[in-house]
């Protein structure tokens, strides 16, 4: 199973590069929420970007680990493996923007 | 600067003096701190005017040699602080410190008195851990008519060093 993924990725997935170092080949997409019109919430630290995005590739990820794609940077929030039958097929994690640093 | 502005600027320089890392609520988007921030914010206020109509009487500039006129003005305020770190243990050390500085590092006009602090809590829109808390205070402001044509200049809170 996990074979039929790779060339699908090949194809159609995204260079991620994971914690400033490794290139993995994924699919990265927003959650779309038609409820959520503004993409910020306001709280007293500052507006939070929580909108969240959805990894899928053979990479594993954990919380933490950072994410880069295009101009963007991420945090995973969560993950877990997915598996068929016996195998593991695949990673999902959802990704949270990464926050600028306090200058 | 408003007199709100200037006690919440007061309670953010303080609290940044004594080596913690004090921002203005609800300033621009949240950043990534690398230690414990703490989100301050004027929750509420009570004006009134000091001595009679606030006019406080008059006094002597040795600098200028003029007389200038005083006038004081008086808030009670409710001071909101927010402390927000990626470790409980972070959060409870920035409070007792915040805690010390509020009691001996505030400028002369700004006297505090009951502080108030919740139990630490998990703050989901940030994915970080918060204790809330709460400051009383009496802020005390000072405005003098000015040199040349005696206008009233802006009310100042007292002990602040201004440029």
């Amino acid at each position: 199973m996990k074979n039929l993924l790779e060339p699908i990725l090949l194809r159609y997935g995204q260079d991620l590069t994971v914690n400033g170092g490794s290139t993995v080949r994924a699919f990265l997409q927003p959650v779309t929420d038609r409820a959520k019109a503004s993409p910020y919430t306001v709280t007293p630290l500052g507006t939070v970007d929580d909108r969240l995005w959805i990894y899928l590739g053979s990479a594993a990820l954990s919380p933490g680990d950072t994410v880069a794609w295009y101009d963007r940077s991420f945090t995973v929030r969560n993950s877990e493996p997915v598996g068929s039958g016996t195998e593991l097929q695949h990673w999902w994690a959802a990704l949270a923007p990464a926050r600028e640093a306090k200058e | 600067m408003n007199g709100l502005n200037q006690v919440r600027g007061a309670v953010i320089a303080a609290l940044n003096g004594g080596g913690l890392t004090a921002v203005a609520a609800y300033e621009g988007k949240a950043k990534r701190y690398p230690g414990a921030v703490i989100a301050v914010d004027v929750a509420e206020a009570a004006g009134k005017a000091m001595a009679l109509c606030s006019y406080l009487g008059k006094t002597y500039d040795e600098s200028t040699g003029t007389v200038k006129e005083l006038y004081g003005r008086q808030l009670t305020v409710g001071i909101s602080l927010e402390v927000r770190a990626t470790a409980a243990a972070d959060c409870e050390t920035a409070m007792e410190t915040a805690a010390e500085l509020l009691m001996t590092g505030l400028p002369s006009g700004l006297r505090p008195g009951e502080q108030s602090w919740e139990a630490v809590s998990w703050d989901r829109d940030n994915q970080l851990f918060l204790r809330r808390g709460r400051v009383s205070c009496r802020a005390y402001f000072i405005a003098e008519t000015g040199q040349e044509d005696g206008t009233l200049l802006d009310f100042i809170l007292k002990g602040v060093m201004t440029t």
